[in-house]
C-alpha cells in the first residue's frame, strides 16, 4: 500500500546542512499499525509529513498505492490528501470558530460534498464516537478527550485508507488515551493503515511494527504477537 | 457548509478585525460619495444659476460692441433670421436654447418704448425643416436644441422646462413656449407706470395686441419693454426677416470650451461672444472640486489599502495553524488564497455599501448646511466607489493571500 523508497530530508541553514532524516525505506501493508518512536528532534514528524505529502523529501520517493506523491501537481497532492489520507494531531487542531459537526464536515467541505451528505456523515461519525449530544459545541466547550474524538471523526470523514497520527494521545488522560488507541485498532481491523508517531511506550507496544529513529537513522522492530493476533 | 460560509464564520469570529477593515473601506467610499454628491449638486446649482442668468452666448452683428448684456439687442444693427435656422440644423453640442430678438422703437400712449420681438418655442416646432432633425424635435419637446450631450461637469444640464403656459417664465428662462401673433407681454415697470393689466388691449406700431401677461420684475431693461411675436414685430416694423441678436443658452462646459468657436465658424459674418469669465470661473471651480474629491478618495484608498493589507497579514499570521490544518485536510493553495480574497471582497462590498450610506448622510447634512446646496445622489460616485473599494480590498489582500497559499503546513504544526 505504501512504499517509502530511500527518502531523506536535509535542511540548509547558512553553511550548515542538517540531516533531519537519512535514507529511510519502509514498506507498509494495508491494515498495518505502525509506530514511529524516537527522541525529540529525531525526524519522526518530518517522516510523517513526507508520508502525508506535505513536505517534499530531499531525495527518494513516497508511493501511495503506486502513485508517487511528489511527482504529481500540488493540486493533485492536495486532492489525494483530502480523499486518501487522514491526519490526527497531538493538539487536535480543531478550528476554533466551528462547532463539532462543522469541524467534522471540513474535509467534505473542501471536497465539495453536498450539505446534506456532509451533515449526515458528520453526525453519524460523532455519534459513533459518543458525541451525539455535542454536535453544536465549540472546541472550547469540549474536554481534551472529546476534542480528540471530534478530531478522530474529522480524520475519518472522507473514509481514508491511510491514517497518520502525530502524538494523538500526548495530551490525553489515560482513559481517553485508551479509547483513542482502541479506536485505532478497530480502524486497523477495518483494513485501514495507521502510522503513528509516539513517545508513549504503551502505545508503541501495541503496534504491529515499530520504527526507531535516532540521529536520522531508522531501525525496525516487529511485534510478532501483535501481528499474529491481527 | 461551504467555503463561503467558512469565510463568513471566520469573519464573525474576529469581529474587531473585520470591522476595522470595513471601517477603512467605508471611510474612503463615504468621503468620495459625500464630496461627489455635493459637487454634483453644486454643479446642478451652477448650471441652474447660469440658466437663470439667461443666455451665456450672444450672436451679434459684426462690429457690435457689447456694452450691456441685457440690452444686447439695442444697437440698431441686424442679422438675417436665417442664422437661427443655421444654428438649429447644425445641432451643435451644448446648445440648449435659442432666443432670437429684434428690438424696434415704438410708442405706447404717446410715450417712447422699445418693442422686442421674440420667437416662442412653438415656432421652432412648426418649421418642418427643423422637425426633420430627430434630436431637434426631442429637444423642443424637452430640453436642448442641439445634440444630446453631457453638459456641465460631465452631467446633463439642468434646464428647467417650467410651465409651458406660464408666460412670465420668460423672466427666468428667456424663453416663451407659446405666444400668438396678436399677443404681447409687458415688462413690470412699464405695466406699473402705465397701469396696463393682463387682458387689456394695447396699440403698438399701429396694431392692436392683447396683453397676455405681465412679466415679473427683473431689474433689467426688459422691465420697460413690450414683448411680442418676432414675426409680428418684423411685419409691423417692416424690417423683413432680421434679428438684432440671437441669444444662445449654451451648457456651461461647452460654452466655456469649443462652442463659441464652432458658432463662429458656422456664422462667419456674425460676432459670437460669451460671458466667458463667469463661465470659466464656474467651470474651473466645478472641475477643481471634482478633482479634489478623487484626490481625497485616492489618498483614503491608498491608506485604506495599506491598512487592509496590514489587517489581512495579521489575520494570516494568526491563522497559520488553522490554514495549515486546512491544507493538511486537502485545501489547495488556490483554495486558501481564494478564501482570503473572498474575505477581502466581502469587506470591499460591505464596506463600500456602508460607506455609500454614510457618504450620502454626510452630504445630506453638509450640503445644505455648509454649501447651501441640496444633495442629489451621484450614481457615478456610487459605482466608482464600490468598484474601487472592492478592487483596493482585493489588491491589498493579494500579498497576504499569496503568503497564506504558500504556508508550510509542517511549520504550522510545529507552531502548535
Amino acid at each position: 500500500m505504501l512504499q517509502i523508497e530511500s527518502i531523506s530530508k536535509n535542511y540548509t541553514r547558512g553553511r550548515n546542512t542538517v540531516h533531519a532524516l537519512r535514507s529511510t525505506s519502509i514498506e507498509v501493508e494495508a491494515g498495518e499499525f505502525i509506530a514511529i518512536v524516537g527522541p525529540s528532534g529525531s525526524g519522526k514528524s518530518t517522516l510523517l509529513s513526507m508520508i502525508g505529502g506535505m513536505l517534499s523529501p530531499t531525495s527518494g520517493r513516497v508511493l501511495l498505492n503506486g502513485e508517487s506523491l511528489y511527482e504529481i501537481s500540488v493540486k493533485q497532492r492536495s486532492r489525494l490528501r483530502n480523499e486518501k489520507i487522514g491526519f490526527l494531531f497531538q493538539s487536535f487542531n480543531l478550528v476554533s470558530y466551528l462547532n463539532a459537526i462543522e469541524n467534522v464536515q471540513l474535509p467534505m467541505t473542501l471536497y465539495g460534498t453536498d450539505r446534506m451528505n456532509q451533515h449526515n456523515q458528520a453526525k453519524h461519525l460523532l455519534e459513533r464516537f459518543g458525541l451525539g449530544e455535542r454536535l453544536d459545541h465549540k472546541p472550547t466547550e469540549l474536554s481534551a478527550g472529546q476534542q480528540q474524538r471530534v478530531a478522530m471523526a474529522r480524520t475519518l470523514a472522507m473514509g481514508p485508507k491511510l491514517i497518520l497520527a502525530d502524538e494523538p494521545t500526548g495530551n490525553l488522560d489515560p482513559e481517553s488515551r485508551d479509547m483513542i488507541l482502541k479506536t485505532m485498532h478497530d480502524l486497523c481491523d477495518e483494513g485501514r493503515t495507521i502510522i503513528l508517531v509516539t513517545h508513549d511506550t504503551a502505545v508503541s507496544a501495541s503496534a504491529h511494527r515499530v520504527f526507531h529513529i535516532a540521529d536520522g537513522h531508522t531501525t525496525e522492530t516487529v511485534n510478532k504477537e501483535n501481528r499474529e493476533a491481527a | 457548509m461551504n467555503v463561503h460560509s467558512l469565510v463568513w464564520k471566520e469573519m464573525r469570529r474576529r469581529p474587531g478585525q473585520s470591522l476595522t477593515a470595513l471601517l477603512i473601506v467605508a471611510l474612503g467610499v463615504s468621503a468620495l460619495v459625500a464630496v461627489e454628491s455635493v459637487v454634483a449638486s453644486s454643479e446642478q446649482k451652477v448650471a441652474s444659476q447660469m440658466h437663470q442668468l439667461g443666455a451665456n452666448i450672444l450672436v451679434l452683428p459684426e462690429g457690435v460692441t457689447l456694452q450691456d448684456y441685457h440690452a444686447a439687442d439695442a444697437h440698431g444693427r441686424s442679422l438675417p433670421e436665417e442664422y437661427v435656422t443655421r444654428i438649429t440644423l447644425a445641432q451643435k453640442v451644448g446648445v440648449e436654447e435659442l432666443a432670437p430678438k429684434l428690438s424696434v422703437p415704438a410708442q405706447l400712449d404717446g410715450e417712447p418704448i422699445i418693442v422686442t420681438g421674440i420667437l416662442p418655442r412653438t415656432e421652432f416646432y412648426k418649421k418642418s425643416a427643423w422637425q426633420s432633425v430627430d434630436l431637434l424635435t426631442s429637444g423642443l419637446e424637452g430640453t436642448g436644441v442641439g445634440k444630446k450631450h453631457e453638459g456641465c461637469g460631465g452631467r446633463a444640464c439642468q434646464i428647467a422646462t417650467g410651465d409651458k403656459t406660464d408666460l412670465s417664465s420668460y423672466a427666468v428662462t428667456r424663453i416663451v413656449h407659446e405666444l400668438d401673433m396678436e399677443s404681447a407681454l409687458v415688462g413690470s415697470g412699464l405695466a406699473k407706470s402705465t397701469g396696463i393689466v393682463t387682458g387689456q388691449e394695447i396699440e403698438i406700431l399701429g396694431s392692436t395686441l392683447e396683453v397676455a401677461g405681465i412679466l415679473p420684475a427683473t431689474g433689467t431693461s426688459d422691465d420697460d419693454r413690450v414683448l411680442a411675436h418676432l414675426h409680428q414685430v418684423q411685419e409691423l416694423a417692416d424690417t423683413g426677416p432680421i434679428v438684432n441678436v440671437i441669444e444662445v443658452i449654451g451648457c456651461c462646459e461647452e460654452a466655456a470650451t469649443g462652442l463659441v468657436g464652432e458658432l463662429d465658424d458656422l456664422l462667419p459674418d456674425a460676432r459670437v461672444v460669451t460671458i466667458s469669465q463667469i463661465v470659466q470661473t464656474q467651470v474651473t471651480v466645478n472641475r477643481l472640486m471634482n478633482r479634489l474629491s478623487y484626490v481625497i478618495f485616492a489618498i483614503l484608498m491608498l491608506i485604506g489599502g495599506a491598512s487592509i493589507a496590514s489587517v489581512m497579514f495579521a489575520n494570516v499570521s494568526e491563522r497559520r495553524r488553522e490554514l495549515g490544518t486546512l491544507m493538511a485536510l486537502g485545501a489547495t493553495p488556490a483554495m486558501i488564497s481564494r478564501m482570503i480574497l473572498l474575505k477581502a471582497s466581502t469587506v470591499g462590498v460591505v464596506g463600500g455599501v456602508i460607506g455609500h450610506g454614510l457618504g450620502l448622510i454626510a452630504a445630506w447634512i453638509a450640503g445644505p448646511q455648509f454649501l447651501g446646496v441640496a444633495t442629489s445622489v451621484s450614481i457615478q460616485a456610487v459605482m466608482i466607489g464600490l468598484l474601487v473599494a472592492v478592487l483596493v480590498a482585493l489588491v491589498a489582500s493579494y500579498p497576504p493571500a499569496r503568503k497564506a497559499a504558500h504556508l508550510d503546513p509542517c511549520l504550522c504544526f510545529q507552531d502548535a
